[in-house]
C-alpha cells in the first residue's frame, strides 16, 4: 500500500488535521522502539521513551524545518530522550585484532550462509549482533533497519560522520569474523 | 511498517560488503511497539494543544489579540488614574425623561468613578491584583474563537 509522503502528513497536522498523526505514529513505531530498546534495554522503559519520543515531535512539530528527512529528526529525538532516560553512556564493542579482522573471506561467508535455510540465516545474525555492545547494536539498527545514511546518523547520536564510517566499517568486519567462526563451529550448534 | 523496496538502492549502499548484509538484517523481524501503541499516542495528543504553525494568519490574529490587551490596560489606567472632569457638569434637571435618563447615566459614572477612588486609595495588592484580572478576561475573551487553543497569559 502506498503510504503519504512524511511532508504531505505534516502539512496536514499543521492544517489541523490530527488524525494524520496517528499514520505517522504506525509508519514508525515499530523502529523508533526498536531504536529506543538499543539504548534504555528494558521494555517497559521502551514503550514509555518511544511514547515520550512521539509526543515531544508532536508538539514540536511545527519548528521541524524539513532541512532533514522526518525520519532522521525523529530518531534524534527517540535518541536523546533515551539517552536522557538512561543517563548512561553506550558500550562499544571491545576491539578485535586488525590482523584477524581482515583475514576473511566474504565470499565464502556469503556461500556458507546462503546453504543455510532463512530461519537459521536469522539465528546466526542473531547470535552475532548480540555479541556487539549497545553503541554498535543501535547503529547497525539505524544504518541498516532504518536505512540511515551516514550523515544522518551523525546528526542523530553527536558523532562525527568520519566516526560513524570507522564504527560501521568495523562492525561490519565484526560481524563477518564472527559469522566466519560460527559457521566453521558448525551448523548443529547454531540451532542450540 | 515501511517499504523499504523503493530505498534499497546503492544510494545506502557505502560497501560492497552492506548489500549482503542489507539482504540479512532485512530478514531479521524489527521488534515490534505493543499493541495499542499508536492508540495511546493519538488518545494522549488529542487530550493536548493542537501544534499549529504559525501562519501569516495566525500571526496577524495575534497581532490584533496583543492590540487588545494593550488598549485594555490603556483603558484600565485611564480609568484608575484620570480626573473624570466632565463628572463635575451640572445638568439641569427640569427636563422630563431625557434628563432623568442622563441623570442615571452620570450618576452611574459617578458611582462607579467613587468605586474607582476607592480602590485608588485601598491597599496597592487590590489595585494589581485587579488589573491582572482584568488584564486575563479580556485575554480570555479575544482569544476565544482562535483556531489554536493557546493563551498567551496561561
Amino acid at each position: 500500500m502506498n503510504q503519504p509522503d512524511d511532508n504531505l502528513l505534516i502539512q496536514r497536522i499543521l492544517e489541523g488535521n490530527t488524525a494524520a498523526y496517528s499514520v505517522i505514529v504506525d509508519k514508525y513505531k515499530d523502529l523508533v522502539y526498536s531504536v529506543v530498546l538499543k539504548i534504555v534495554k528494558s521494555r517497559e522503559e521502551a514503550e514509555e521513551t518511544a511514547q515520550d519520543t512521539f509526543l515531544k515531535a508532536y508538539h514540536a512539530l511545527p519548528g521541524f524545518k524539513r532541512e532533514a528527512k522526518f525520519s532522521t529528526w525523529l530518531f534524534r529525538i527517540a535518541y536523546n530522550t533515551a539517552i536522557s532516560k538512561t543517563r548512561r553512556k553506550l558500550v562499544t564493542t571491545l576491539a578485535i585484532d586488525d590482523k584477524l579482522i581482515d583475514n576473511y573471506s566474504t565470499d565464502e561467508i556469503r556461500e556458507n550462509i546462503g546453504q543455510l535455510d532463512e530461519e537459521e540465516q536469522i539465528k546466526v545474525l542473531n547470535k552475532v549482533i548480540k555479541l556487539l555492545g549497545s553503541e554498535d547494536q543501535l547503529l547497525i539498527n539505524l544504518f541498516y533497519n532504518s536505512r540511515q545514511s551516514v550523515e544522518e546518523i551523525a546528526s542523530i547520536t553527536g558523532l562525527s560522520e568520519a566516526n560513524v564510517k570507522v564504527k560501521l566499517h568495523r562492525i561490519r568486519k565484526r560481524l563477518y569474523v564472527e559469522m566466519e567462526s560460527r559457521m566453521k563451529s558448525g551448523i548443529p550448534q547454531l540451532r542450540n | 511498517m515501511i517499504n523499504f523496496a523503493d530505498m534499497n538502492n546503492n544510494q545506502y549502499t557505502e560497501h560492497p560488503e552492506d548489500q549482503f548484509l542489507f539482504d540479512l538484517i532485512g530478514k531479521m523481524p524489527v521488534e515490534k511497539a505493543p499493541e495499542g501503541f499508536t492508540a495511546g499516542i493519538m488518545q494522549q495528543v488529542y487530550s493536548g494543544y493542537e501544534p499549529i504553525a504559525e501562519t501569516p494568519e495566525y500571526r496577524k490574529q495575534m497581532l490584533w489579540a496583543y492590540l487588545a490587551i494593550g488598549v485594555a490596560l490603556v483603558i484600565f489606567l485611564i480609568m484608575l488614574f484620570a480626573q473624570w472632569p466632565f463628572l463635575k457638569i451640572t445638568i439641569p434637571t427640569d427636563q422630563g425623561i431625557l434628563r432623568n435618563l442622563l441623570h442615571a447615566g452620570l450618576g452611574f459614572f459617578d458611582g462607579f468613578s467613587k468605586v474607582l477612588f476607592y480602590i485608588k486609595d485601598s491597599s496597592g495588592i487590590i489595585i494589581i491584583f485587579l488589573a491582572l484580572s482584568l488584564l486575563l478576561i479580556f485575554e480570555r475573551l479575544f482569544r476565544k474563537g482562535f483556531s489554536q487553543d493557546r493563551s498567551f497569559l496561561l
